[in-house]
């Protein structure tokens, strides 16, 4: 282990995992002014089997989960979000909960979006949205306390009431109820409680805050389906069922293997794997004249179908999603890859032939023509990518000091020889040293993910080796392969790498970036990955069963 | 973030203390410090310095390749050189999180816009030219609480943004509050109700967050509710018909390649409007971002910009011709730029008179990634402030090492007559840069 360590080219924390510390959940108590803290709620006990609670956050919806938030709401389209500003993209998630932050332009989005979706919903049906007469006594009360506690996903307490029953009789709405009810929509959805999901908490003594029933209803469908909570995920809200992990683990497995749970993983995947600007990446057609849009867009699809039949229609383990011999594919693609056509404008599973170079997804189209340049391959990318996305070895960027000067396009020399002689100057074999080698193996795809034997009329060679992959018993090993497909079935078995993909998905529930403090739940997460034989699928469900799923700390930024 | 003194600034400004925007306008004597307006442009993926400096001093300066296209406005600029961008992170991502932050977590034109633009409509306006397309969503150069800001990509929905309710006949004008401007007084009212409210049972969890989305409602509200009283009544523009359309799903209209040059005229035309017209005080724009995937066909080069920016060792092949091709059309745009800011009349000058502008990248050689020597340049007469038509060479001046880029921003600051000693890294020491 020592090894890279030493060798500085490594950031973050994966691999100093079984150096972590036990939870310290000692906090000055500061911060628990006027949090309307539960004096009867037990303070937790935890040890590092509970996982380590993260910091209290109220989360700014994505745009995407705005949209479905609005659609559910109000039972309208999903609006266009283009005029919301785009998130901050940190470690390729664009949830991030400290980075997301609203501005004056946020505003007059949300503002301009909020003002029609409410007309739309009132003209189409005023009534059957108040739930009763404007002559009704207390019509407007009603209205405000039902809609409200779906607005804001939560009941409202008396003040917010009065609070937005307040719109009914303001100077704009001029006595006309439904205007009234359109401004109350309208406010609704420009407040905080609508625009963010809390996980704030209520105090539960040393330093802890444990998510309301409602806080983990949210929670739960913004991780699994990414939009509000459905009425049934309420209803077990109000019942006090997501008070035990039981049904927690009842409700995160409806949601999860619901047509949009499914869609919500593949969506994670495009963001893990970074392939989300596939659509619109840059290709030399010059170079790359078979890589049409049509095959592009089925690159795409791939992706989403392959890891939707992995995680739900299969053996759902991380070793098929690196080893499986097959793939989704419509004449476009199989023609593009070689395969016999499945004679289908649709993509439909098509298996490999003996001996083929494909298996996994590190021979999904999307993932090859993802890490690659417009003209040529990207060894160091591709190498970089399979260290710190499948791998979780965060490496540091280059030192300030050094020449990264990439190595000149050569006719006359494959690409592994050009980058072969930047990473013979002792100053780069530092680092490039477990980078490089495992690029080299992706040698035999070229930069659009066509397999390829030749380069430049000289012989391909993809061979390669991972340095420092973790063994079972935590040392540090050198394993060679040969192609990106055996490369796949080396990390695919390996613990670390499994447990990697959890991570990264943590990364994609909690919203954080960080997750230096997180040792303990990242061990939990592996443990129980290893014990379930690496399915996936259960693993996304078990993580909601640690008790730090719905506890948190102050946030100390 | 200096939350305190941006506080007072709103409280100021509500109270209809700082300056009105109308006596701003119509005054004879020359502009002041004060009305210096600033204006970022930042270009992607640095430059090939050998073919980017140039030579010659003072009056006659002579432009390589790269810079040539500058020389209709070479009169106007101050190319700055031999200032590294120190601390932070490596390559482009690092690059843009700290050429306009130093290091810090606010960028120099949100801060300048917290710190002078109280009583206009907006404090900042940030514009984009497909900066958010393609993965552009980490690689951003303006940042408040550390957070990246997302630059305005769609023309159309800047321009309601920053023109509708200041056009004659929409709002202002001392008629009362329209229907619309109540409504949207009263829903904002109630959003920073909620906010007031929830701050009061979380104290201080998740301040920072919440008083930021509260500024961000303050700022609307004063726009929405005609508490501005700006007007901006000559507002000519997009006089090419440049509509977003419904069939463009993806990419949008905006993001289209074939529409690069079109949307950059219209942001260029609309910033230096808000500009003159007192909407803002600072702007900003982006053009494509780092690592920019944008080609440019115009141009003709077939490479997108950052591919060309690899250009091996031959400044004179293929690939380099790709990269000057981009960075001289770039050029092209910044003199349009330049040139409509001087068309536009101010307070005793031009626009440009009265502006400092920013020309800024991530990097300096693009092949390179390095953030030694970078290769800024200043633009506008800063009310007289700036002696223009210059080169200036600040390598080896901070003690043999290079100068520090922070302090080119303390003196942006200072020209805006923001007086700060630093802008994030100090290591070279406090103060602006000598000489300029």
């Amino acid at each position: 282990m020592g090894l890279w360590l030493l060798s500085g080219c490594y950031e973050g924390n994966s691999a100093e995992l079984e150096d972590a510390e036990s939870t310290d959940s000692s906090t000055d108590g500061v911060g628990e002014e006027g949090d309307g803290s539960d004096s009867d709620a037990e303070t937790p006990e935890l040890s590092c089997e509970d996982g380590t609670p993260g910091p209290r956050s109220l989360r700014l919806l994505t745009r995407a989960e705005y949209a479905n938030t609005m659609a559910d709401l109000l039972g309208i389209e999903p609006p266009d979000v283009a005029s919301v500003p785009l998130e901050p993209r940190v470690e390729g998630y664009d949830n991030n909960a400290d980075a997301s932050l609203v501005t004056a332009r946020h505003v007059e989005a949300y503002m301009t979006l909020a003002q029609a979706a409410a007309t739309v919903a009132v003209d189409s049906d005023a009534a059957g949205l108040a739930g009763c007469m404007p002559a009704d006594p207390g019509c407007a009360r009603s209205f405000v306390e039902s809609f409200g506690a779906r607005a804001l996903r939560r009941p409202l307490t008396e003040d917010e009431v009065e609070h937005y029953l307040a719109q009914f009789d303001s100077d704009a709405a001029d006595g006309d109820f439904y205007e009234g009810m359109r401004m109350g929509i309208e406010a609704m959805l420009i407040s905080p409680g609508f625009l963010y999901r809390s996980e704030m908490g209520e105090s539960v003594g040393a330093g802890l805050f444990r998510l309301t029933e409602w806080e983990t209803a949210s929670l739960l469908s913004y991780t699994f389906v990414g939009s509000m909570p459905d009425p049934e995920l309420m209803a077990a809200a109000a019942d006090g069922t997501l008070s035990e992990a039981e049904g927690i683990a009842e409700q995160a497995r409806r949601l999860l293997d619901s047509p949009r749970g499914r869609e919500r993983i593949t969506m994670f995947a495009t963001q893990w794997l970074e392939t989300t600007t596939l659509q619109s990446a840059n290709k030399d057609l010059e170079v790359y004249p078979d890589f049409s849009d049509e095959v592009r867009l089925a690159m795409i699809e791939e992706e989403r179908r392959f890891v939707e039949h992995v995680v739900f229609d299969s053996e759902q383990s991380v070793e098929e999603l690196f080893t499986a011999e097959y793939t989704f594919a419509n004449d476009a693609l199989a023609g593009f890859y070689g395969l016999p056509s499945p004679g289908s404008q649709e993509l439909v599973r098509v298996d490999f032939p003996d001996g083929y170079e494909r298996g996994g997804l590190l021979t999904l189209g999307s993932f090859l023509a993802s890490h690659a340049h417009a003209n040529e391959t990207s060894p160091v990318g591709r190498g970089v990518t399979v260290r710190e996305r499948l791998m979780c070895q965060p490496l540091s960027p280059p030192p300030p000091d050094v020449d990264a000067t990439p190595p000149d396009v050569d006719p006359n020399a494959t690409t592994r020889e050009r980058y072969g002689q930047h990473s013979a100057d002792p100053a780069c074999a530092g680092c490039h040293t477990y980078i490089d080698p495992i690029g080299f193996g992706f040698e035999g795809f070229d930069g659009v993910g066509a397999f390829r034997t030749q380069e430049n009329g000289m012989s391909v060679d993809e061979s390669g080796s991972v340095e420092a992959l973790i063994d079972a018993e935590g040392n540090a090993t050198s394993v060679p392969f040969n192609g990106a497909r055996e490369l796949g079935q080396v990390l695919g078995a390996n613990g670390e790498v499994q447990a990697c993909v959890l991570e990264h998905y943590f990364h994609f529930v909690s919203g954080r970036s960080d997750l230096s403090e997180d040792e303990c739940t990242l061990e939990q997460l592996g443990e129980r990955l290893e014990e379930s034989g690496g399915n996936l699928h259960e693993a996304f469900i078990d993580l909601t069963q640690l008790e730090s799923f719905t506890l948190r700390t102050e946030n100390s930024k | 973030m200096n939350r305190s003194r941006r506080r007072m600034l709103q409280l100021l400004a509500s109270a209809g203390v700082a300056t009105p925007l109308g006596t701003m306008f119509g005054r004879n004597a020359a502009a002041a410090p004060s009305d210096v307006k600033a204006l970022f442009v930042y270009v992607p993926d640095g430059v090939i310095p050998s073919l980017w400096h140039p030579t010659g001093s003072g009056g006659n300066l002579v432009l390589p390749s790269m810079s040539e296209p500058l020389a209709p406005v070479v009169d106007d600029l101050v190319f700055v050189r031999g200032l590294d961008m120190y601390a932070g992170g490596a390559t482009h991502e690092g690059g843009v999180a700290k050429v306009l932050t130093g290091d810090s977590d606010v960028s120099l034109d949100v801060f300048l816009g917290e710190e002078t633009g109280g009583g206009l409509a907006h404090r900042s306006v940030q514009l984009g030219v497909g900066s958010t397309f393609q993965g552009g969503g980490d690689k951003l150069i303006s940042y408040i609480s550390g957070s990246p800001i997302s630059p305005d990509d769609d023309p159309i929905n800047a321009f309601d943004r920053l023109f509708s309710g200041l056009t004659p006949g929409k709002g202002g004008g001392g008629k009362g509050p329209t229907l619309e401007q109540l409504r949207a007084g009263s829903v904002l009212d109630s959003a920073m109700d909620d906010i007031d409210r929830l701050q009061s049972v979380l104290g201080s969890a998740e301040r920072e967050k919440l008083d930021v989305h509260l500024d961000a409602l303050r700022e609307v509200e004063q726009r929405v509710t005609g508490q501005i009283t700006a007007s901006c009544d000559k507002v000519v523009w997009n006089e090419e018909g440049y509509a977003n359309s419904d069939a463009d799903n993806y990419p949008t209209t905006y993001h289209r390649e074939d529409n690069f040059g079109l949307i950059g005229k219209l942001q260029m035309d609309q910033l230096t409007l808000a500009l003159g017209c007192g909407v803002t005080r600072v702007g900003t724009l982006s053009w494509s971002h780092a690592v920019s995937p944008t080609r440019i066909p115009e141009t003709g080069a077939t490479r997108a910009n950052h591919d060309a920016s690899h250009y091996g060792s031959d400044i004179a092949g293929e690939i380099a011709n790709d990269f000057i091709a981009h960075r001289r059309w770039f050029m092209e745009q910044f003199t349009y730029l330049l040139e409509r800011m001087r068309s536009i009349p101010d307070t005793g000058g031009s626009l440009l008179d009265n502006s400092i502008v920013f020309l800024c990248t991530e990097i300096n050689d693009g092949n390179l990634h390095d953030h030694s020597d970078m290769p800024f340049v200043l633009a506008g007469g800063a009310c007289g402030q700036l002696e223009t038509g210059r080169s200036l060479d600040y390598r080896g001046t901070a003690g043999g090492e290079n100068e520090a880029h922070t302090k080119l921003l303390v003196s942006i600051s200072k020209m805006m007559g923001v007086d700060i000693d630093t802008f994030g890294y100090d290591g070279t020491g406090p103060g602006g840069l000598d000489g300029l």
